[in-house]
């Protein structure tokens, strides 16, 4: 009896002991955004930027918006250290000179704000030159840029922005019109701490007339940024950005240098279709042009061949990238697209070097109202489905800067042209919550 | 020369052999002119044919010249022998039968029907001498005869009677048999040659017997024909030959144990060739090993019964070792005829009881296992951890002082903090020396407490020892410290101890009986140190004895007895936490249990209860039983167990493997007069009895006790090398087996601790305090919305270092900010990450405070803020959730809670009344 009891007794015991849970001690997937993105495309509250100058030529500014106002902190790191820091109370828009944070020299800043969403925008103005770079308020471990030239007459850099505490290791690769171009310097490169580093593509790279770069973070973070300068001294730049399957540009170009040219980069394995749809005054022209982008190859399409000259929306079906050029004998100007429509729009800087225009393009299927704000004023703007509308914002005595919001999804950008040299530049969209 | 007087035994003149039998004679040869002098002294007249066994060309001649057949090998003259000859007569060739000797073997084989018969081998030289009547083995075939040296032949060993082997100078053997085994093996030396013959025909079915009435006289010339080595060459050879793979299992490695032993001792004792000739046999037996396994398929062939027939004629324990016990004491004597010799003289007894040795191997396996902990350090991970110094002032902060874990608390720390405290006082502050000596203590303690226990239980022996070996070294111990739980170690050892004391008879004097409860008080002291739960161990125990029958009320009251010593020890603990409390905080732990343990502890138990004998089903059910609970326990993470309950599972399921194995081992022994079925299933059961014994060899090749590689012994000294003047700051670990308990932010482990070395007083959480939930909100809102400058806000909490053991969703939060850079350590497996803001744990306007380990010193200053969860305990002020002090004397410490500091004096005290009275019955015993 004992024994029977002792058997049941084991097995029941031993059944329940099998059965008990596994509990799963494994660690949360590390969750990426793809392409392994920090933050997102949109405002937020801090903004990497590239490039600003200081100098016996040019002082450039940061120019800020932030929805609400907040107090900035606007950090240059420099060879490792912090060179200089400013802090500033900014209502809604505003705008800090270089100078004003280090006194001379060519480097990368930090603007962080205390609330958003903000973003910024730095912006350059001299004798013959109009700059304007994006400030990135997201990183990738994955950019793309292209659409610079080496040919003769210009100098093209690619400035490396690193303004964290560790070195970062970065990996370049190079393709022009004639495909690959392995370059071993440019394979590993590091960029210390703290610090900007830049590269003469003119020197490994001579006489091309389109070169794209594809880099990637494989250690800490780094905004990448483009230089073109002429030899009468425009300047123009335009940051890097991670692939994406559709890019919206909401103008073609601007008076001096008339429509500009796409520049569409693969740099995946992979063939990628892609498709040009035309977003012009009279309405939405689609099927501009289609074509096939060649794994790791680099495509200019010029926008007045295909009698684009408002805003165009890129369509892939894989992520790439784009980048619109702007080029005349005086004058340079480029920006990337931007990813993604939004009802509320930041354009920081906007009529601080002078008359801007502005364009607002709705590339949906219903007509929307867009309300820009700049100054002490507020204009209502009607934009048809399918169009691009311009608006023409006036140079701002101070606080440059402005807001755009719409009954629908959009897109802004803008340009600004002095018949001499010109700038594009990007609005910045702010999630829709 | 006159018979003896067996009234079995009649002289050749009286009886003419049988016609049944018809006997040929052969000579084994050595050497040619000992088969000539054979041949001259008519040995082998008598016989029907006569032959000549082996040697080289001159033997043929001498076997030629004296009239007789030669052959090469025994195989051989099986093909040449006529029809009618029936049994086989093997003399050695400086062997000298008397007249009669053959007429009474072949007597006793056809009175006896046995299959094999030897004679009384005579010293030639002494007639009077007897040099071999056959005997017993012991299990590695080293052989016992029960002869003394020069013993006189006085008939004392005149009957005919059923042995393990006769001697091989003269042996009479059916002549199937012969056919079937081969012959002698002649590559072995002449004694284990006869051991090996007899234990192959006993395996093929045959009888084996010794007729004195049979004597033979020898002139011992054939036992120099080959080295000494080749004795244990060829007993491991036999082993080989005759066992099954079972017993093979645990024979080879434990006469290996035996043999190097005794080559180590003997080479002590002034000879020094014998690790040289062990070598000599190791090698002999690979270069051999192809003819071995030959000659055992050969043997397996024949083979009719198992390895229980043989085990019926071998002596329990080694004859090695007791021969070798006795060579000592005669050494000792011969050098000290003092104290020593005197203390020999009173011990020799236990040099000779079985398991002695098995226990001292044991002893050498736990040793072995450990040997990284005792010549290099225990690993620091898990809740393994450096113990702070000095100890008095660890032993201040648990009476009452203050918890340095987290952000700090005035919930005592964990009892085995403290515990471990007064061991480092005792060894005077050594914090690693104090870590290994517990650990060796332990296992030690633990395993002859566990001895104790199964010997109270009616287990002895061999399965005791291998018992208790699996008790400590065992599935559940190589479960719990592949966890890092380290203080399973001494609770096992507390716990034994107490349920040993719990089953022993009760001592007859007052002193004994105050002794006894002295010991099981100070056990159960030990043991909830360690495990606070296990305290209730011994009543669980106490009741599933009681179920089988052994009812005592001595039982429950001592168990209550051991438990409330236990609980004693822990009142200064007690005093902050509940039973609830303890029962579901900290971090469950779980024993993943291989699927191979629990399919081979499922046969074990399942199969010993069904078939196993009535004798043996109280020790194996409650070994079983408390297996099982212990197992449920340490796997009840799932159900809302957490630490302290689960670690007790790790610790009953230890005892009750250990009462298990010992009882199932022992079982085993008594396998006479099983059926086929029974045996069979006994069989599976032994099988998986041998598995559960792997997780011991796993943790002895380890090194370290099962406790895994020392990650973070080393690994941390950054934090002291780049600390500043004030001293290293904290560090927030983040990611998987981060050091002792830690907590969880959405499913992520993280945890804060002192720069420096990582130590026990900080292994144990405690409840959460203001700084516990004010960093758990900051790194929820790095999870959420990242910082630019994370390290800003983490100085503020004194935390210089973040270092990730894994990736986790955290790691992003750090990957790009301004104000924390990765360090690009060189050898270090984790990603360390370095706060660039500072970050003293105490700040003051000159400059930041040192930590002690317990409390701060600094420059007098008006008030300093301490990274410290604010309590009245550190004074009135507070910043936020951190404490603000007065700083103009120079230091800040927590306030002692004056009633904890009491009960722990209490508690203290009860341990040293326990121990004193341990140490009466010492003296009650002499």
């Amino acid at each position: 009896m004992k024994r029977i009891a002792l058997t049941v007794l084991m097995v029941v015991g031993g059944t329940f002991v099998a059965l008990f849970p596994v509990p799963d001690r494994s660690l949360p997937p590390v969750t990426t955004q793809a392409p392994d993105v920090i933050g997102s495309d949109t405002a937020r509250t801090v903004a990497y930027c590239p490039w600003a100058r200081s100098d016996a030529i040019l002082d450039s500014t940061f120019s800020m918006a932030v929805l609400g106002g907040a107090d900035v902190e606007i950090m240059v790191p420099r060879a490792g250290q912090v060179a200089g820091s400013v802090r500033r109370a900014v209502p809604d828009v505003g705008s800090v000179v270089m100078s004003s944070v280090v006194p001379f020299g060519s480097e990368g800043g930090v603007v962080e704000f205390t609330a958003g969403p903000a973003s910024a925008l730095s912006l350059g103005a001299g004798p013959g030159i109009l700059a304007s770079a994006d400030c990135r308020t997201s990183l990738s471990k994955v950019w793309l840029l292209a659409g610079g030239s080496t040919l003769p007459g210009e100098l093209l850099e690619l400035r490396l922005f690193n303004p964290f505490p560790q070195d970062a290791k970065v990996t370049i690769r190079v393709t022009s019109e004639n495909g690959a171009e392995p370059e071993s310097t440019l394979e590993t490169v590091s960029v210390p701490a703290r610090s900007t580093r830049t590269f003469d593509l003119a020197r490994p790279f001579p006489q091309r007339g389109v070169l794209a770069l594809s880099i990637t973070d494989p250690d800490g973070f780094v905004i990448p940024a483009l230089n073109q300068a002429l030899d009468n001294g425009d300047v123009a730049l335009w940051t890097a950005g991670p692939p994406a399957d559709q890019w919206f540009f909401p103008y073609a170009g601007s008076g001096s240098t008339g429509p500009g040219s796409l520049v569409l980069v693969n740099d995946g394995v992979e063939p990628t279709s892609f498709l040009v749809t035309g977003y012009t005054a009279a309405g939405t022209v689609p099927d501009v042009t289609d074509g096939i982008l060649q794994p790791r190859s680099v495509v200019v399409v010029p926008l007045a061949d295909l009698g684009i000259t408002d805003g165009f929306e890129v369509a892939a079906d894989a992520p790439i990238g784009a980048f619109l050029i702007g080029r005349s004998d005086t004058a340079r100007a480029g920006t990337r697209g931007v990813p993604t429509v939004a009802t509320r729009w930041l354009v920081p800087g906007v009529g601080s070097v002078g008359l801007a225009n502005l364009a607002i393009m709705n590339p949906g299927t219903e007509s929307v109202t867009a309300t820009v704000a700049y100054g002490e004023r507020q204009e209502k703007v009607a934009v048809p489905a399918g169009t691009s509308v311009a608006f023409v914002v006036p140079a701002a005595s101070s606080g440059a800067g402005g807001f755009v919001s719409a009954t629908g999804p959009v897109v802004v950008g803008w340009t600004v042209d002095d018949g001499v040299a010109v700038a594009f530049s990007m609005a910045t969209p702010i999630a829709d919550e | 020369m006159p018979l003896h007087n067996d009234v079995h035994m009649t002289s050749s003149a009286e009886v003419a052999p049988t016609t049944r039998v018809t006997v040929a004679a052969a000579v084994i040869a050595s050497t040619a002119n000992d088969v000539r002098n054979a041949l001259a002294a008519r040995a082998v007249e008598g016989a029907a044919a006569r032959y000549v066994v082996g040697g080289d060309a001159e033997v043929e001649k001498v076997a030629g010249d004296g009239g007789v057949v030669w052959v090469r090998s025994v195989p051989d003259l099986v093909g040449v022998l006529g029809p009618d000859v029936t049994h086989l007569w093997l003399l050695h060739d400086d062997a000298r039968p008397r007249p009669d000797a053959l007429n009474a073997l072949v007597a006793a084989t056809e009175r006896l029907d046995a299959s094999m018969v030897g004679s009384k081998i005579l010293d030639a030289s002494h007639p009077e001498m007897l040099e071999s009547v056959g005997g017993a083995t012991d299990v590695y075939g080293v052989p016992d005869t029960a002869l003394v040296s020069d013993e006189m032949d006085q008939e004392q060993y005149d009957v005919v009677r059923d042995v393990a082997y006769v001697p091989g100078e003269s042996v009479l053997i059916r002549r199937d048999l012969m056919r079937g085994l081969g012959g002698p093996d002649l590559t072995m030396p002449p004694v284990v040659r006869a051991i090996d013959f007899a234990q192959r025909a006993r395996l093929a079915g045959g009888r084996v017997a010794v007729v004195p009435s049979s004597e033979v006289l020898h002139i011992r010339s054939c036992a120099q024909q080959l080295p000494g080595w080749r004795r244990v060459a060829g007993q491991w050879r036999a082993q080989i030959k005759v066992y099954g793979g079972l017993t093979l299992a645990w024979v080879i490695p434990f006469f290996l144990l035996i043999a190097v032993v005794d080559s180590v001792a003997r080479t002590l004792m002034g000879r020094p060739g014998a690790l040289f000739d062990l070598a000599r046999a190791i090698l002999w037996n690979l270069k051999h090993l192809g003819g071995t396994l030959k000659a055992r398929r050969r043997a397996r062939a024949v083979r009719q019964v198992g390895d229980e027939e043989l085990f019926r004629y071998q002596l329990r324990g080694s004859v090695a070792m007791r021969r070798l016990g006795s060579d000592l004491t005669d050494w000792f004597r011969a050098r000290d005829e003092g104290a020593v010799g005197s203390f020999i003289d009173r011990r020799r007894g236990f040099w000779q009881e079985s398991g002695f040795f098995t226990g001292v191997l044991s002893l050498v396996a736990i040793f072995v296992a450990g040997r990284a902990v005792w010549f290099d350090r225990l690993p620091v991970s898990g809740f393994a951890l450096t113990m702070p110094d000095p100890p008095a002032a660890t032993l201040a902060a648990y009476a009452g002082g203050f918890n340095p874990s987290g952000f700090g608390s005035a919930q005592p720390m964990h009892p085995s903090v403290a515990a471990t405290a007064v061991v480092q006082f005792v060894v005077g502050g050594d914090g690693r020396r104090t870590m290994w000596l517990i650990s060796l203590a332990a296992l030690v303690a633990g395993y002859l407490g566990l001895r104790r226990l199964l010997a109270t239980l009616g287990v002895d022996g061999i399965p005791a020892a291998i018992g208790a070996l699996a008790g400590v070294l065992g599935p559940a111990v190589a479960g719990g410290t592949r966890l890092g739980v380290w203080p399973i170690l001494p609770a096992i050892a507390g716990v034994a101890w107490l349920m040993a004391g719990l089953v022993a008879p009760w001592p007859a004097g007052w002193r004994s009986r105050i002794g006894r409860v002295g010991v099981m008080v100070l056990a159960g002291g030990v043991a909830a140190s360690y495990v606070p739960l296990s305290v209730v161990i011994p009543i669980g125990f106490a009741g599933v004895w009681s179920v089988f029958g052994y009812r005592s009320l001595r039982l429950p009251i001592l168990a209550v007895v051991g438990a409330t010593g236990g609980m004693l020890a822990l009142a200064p603990w007690l005093w902050w936490v509940s039973i609830g409390t303890v029962a579901r905080a900290g971090n469950a732990l779980f024993w993943d249990v291989d699927w191979w343990v629990a399919l081979a502890g499922a046969i074990v138990l399942l199969g010993s209860v069904i078939v196993g004998s009535r004798d043996s089903l109280p020790v194996i059910g409650t070994g079983g039983l408390l297996t099982i609970v212990g197992a449920w326990l340490a796997r009840s993470a799932e159900v809302g167990s957490g630490y302290e309950p689960t670690a007790v599972g790790f610790v009953l399921a230890a005892v009750g493997t250990a009462i298990v194995i010992g009882g199932v081992f022992d079982m085993m022994s008594g396998l006479d007069g099983a059926n086929v079925v029974r045996r069979g299933i006994l069989r599976l059961v032994q099988l998986a009895g041998v598995a559960l014994l792997l997780p011991v060899l796993v943790i002895v090749a380890s090194g370290t006790v099962g406790l895994g590689e020392d990650r973070f012994g080393s690994t941390l000294d950054f934090t002291t090398a780049r600390s500043e003047p004030h001293g290293p700051d904290r560090v927030l670990f983040v990611g998987e087996d981060l050091p002792g308990q830690v907590r969880l932010l959405d499913e992520i482990p993280y945890k804060v601790m002192s720069g420096g070395p990582v130590r026990m007083a900080e292994a144990w959480l405690a409840r959460p305090t203001s700084g516990d939930r004010a960093l758990e909100a900051l790194l929820g809102s790095l999870l959420d919305e990242g910082r630019l400058r994370p390290g800003a806000e983490l100085a503020g909490f004194g935390i210089r270092w973040v270092v990730m053991t894994s990736p986790t969703r955290l790691s992003e939060a750090f990957d790009a900010t301004l104000d924390v850079k990765r360090l690009p350590l060189l050898d270090n497996p984790f990603a360390v990450y370095e706060n660039l803001e500072s970050a003293p744990r105490a700040d003051s306007p000159d400059r930041p405070w040192s930590w002690t380990g317990f409390g701060y010193v600094g420059d007098p200053a008006e008030s300093v803020r301490l990274a410290e969860s604010s309590s009245t305990r550190w004074g009135p002020g507070s910043d936020g959730w951190a404490a603000v002090v007065d700083g103009e004397g120079g230091s800040a410490d927590f306030a002692i809670d004056p009633t904890v500091r009491l009960l722990a004096w209490i508690a203290l005290g009860s341990m040293a009344a326990a121990l004193a009275a341990a140490a009466v019955s010492l003296g009650a015993r002499r």
